[in-house]
């Protein structure tokens, strides 16, 4: 049961980290996403380098996560005291769980090993996407 | 080369560009993302006074529309004839629905802004359908995940799989199923709702091409699969109903090897 509780609180970050494209993003100039996604609260401060929130960028690695199928890891970058950039670190999956999985599901399976840039899926609604969003960067560490 | 990315909210979901550029891209996406808008505020059938709602109302025709509503139906018409009838923008009502269509065909045009601009490295989310360019650098924006069926804000929300498209000419995966927003594609050839399976995602060189199919899989059911494998580059991978995978022949192929 720990394992699996682990999992699902891992996997909202995953899929969350991975709509950003898995590499760092920056929230746009205005603000307008901080704003809509209402960042900023939600956070504290994680282990790794931290800087007063008044200064100048400061990104903190969140802790490896172990789950299910592998480990997460997130990075997010404060800038004057507002979160600007989230990356999806380390995404890996161990493979083959289950041997006695048909072959195509055997492969799918395997290939859940990889990093990826993107994810696609059945399109997703705005609320979803920053529902998602926020559960992921409530998890932080 | 620097990063770049953005998000964008159009058409009820969340757009994203992502990539390198040796060039101050903000005003090539102030285009893209503005092509994403004039698509919306034509096609929407959720803005009653746009010109595809007074359309299904009755109000106007087509030869009034502006003249992309034409090219859209136009398209649509080719489309329902190469997926054998299976992809439909006619509704039961007998109007014009192409929304199966234009959130990716807005989506290529957006990315062409980009290209004419000389950025060539990037890739497009358009709310879970992804177009890759052709100069595409960054090793892991060849690898798509698949989503499992349940929505992204369901706390079961996972990774179903990975695909690499590397070295392939494939450029875009799009995914039809009804996590998100439940049974929300018709059937055009009778009343039933296909049970077979609860997503498919297709594999495609094109982005409109890999949503069309995965719109028309989704109607047809899993009689599907052998009419995608009889279409040169078009792969379709399923879950079925009881949770099982299947798949048109190349799809293992482009699985992606485990980094790990």
């Amino acid at each position: 049961m720990k394992a699996r509780k682990t999992g699902r609180i891992a996997t909202i970050v995953m899929v969350a980290g991975a709509i950003w494209g898995g590499v760092i993003f920056g929230i746009n100039q205005n603000g307008g996403w901080n704003a809509v996604f209402n960042l900023t609260p939600a956070v504290t401060p994680g282990p790794g380098p931290t800087t007063p929130s008044t200064s100048g960028p400061a990104t903190a690695n969140g802790d490896p996560v172990n789950y299910i199928y592998g480990t997460i890891q997130l990075s997010v970058t404060r800038s004057n005291g507002k979160i600007t950039k989230v990356g999806l670190i380390q995404a890996m999956a161990s493979a083959g769980r289950d041997q006695a999985f048909p072959s195509l599901q055997q492969a799918a399976i395997s290939a859940n090993g990889s990093s990826f840039g993107n994810l696609s899926g059945a399109t997703y609604t705005t609320d979803a996407f920053k529902q998602a969003l926020d559960s992921a960067i409530s998890k932080l560490p | 080369m620097h990063e770049f990315n953005r998000l964008e909210e159009c058409m009820g979901t969340v757009f994203q560009f992502s990539g390198l550029s040796d060039i101050d891209e903000t005003k090539f996406l102030e285009s893209a993302t503005t092509t994403l808008h004039k698509a919306d505020t034509i096609f929407s059938l959720y803005k009653p006074d746009s010109p595809l709602s007074r359309l299904a109302r009755g109000e106007t025709s087509v030869a009034q529309c502006p003249g992309v509503v034409e090219q859209v139906w136009e398209l649509c018409e080719q489309w329902e004839k190469t997926t054998g009838g299976w992809f439909s923008a006619f509704t039961p009502e007998h109007t014009f629905d192409p929304s199966g269509l234009v959130k990716t065909w807005a989506a290529k045009f957006a990315a062409e802004k980009l290209l004419e601009a000389g950025i060539t490295d990037f890739t497009l989310n358009a709310g879970g359908d992804i177009l890759i360019s052709d100069g595409q650098s960054r090793e892991d924006f060849w690898r798509v995940a698949i989503s499992k069926p349940v929505s992204i804000a369901d706390p079961e929300a996972d990774v179903l799989t990975v695909l690499d498209l590397a070295g392939t000419a494939f450029r875009a995966v799009a995914t039809s199923g009804s996590a998100e927003r439940g049974q929300h594609i018709w059937n055009p050839k009778s009343t039933d709702v296909q049970k077979d399976f609860t997503q498919v995602s297709v594999i495609a060189r094109d982005i409109v091409e890999a949503d069309v199919w995965a719109t028309a899989a989704f109607a047809e059911g899993i009689r599907s699969l052998e009419r995608i494998n009889q279409q040169p580059q078009l792969e379709a991978l399923y879950v079925m109903a009881d949770g099982s995978l299947q798949a048109t022949d190349g799809v293992v192929a482009l699985l992606a090897k485990a980094t790990r």
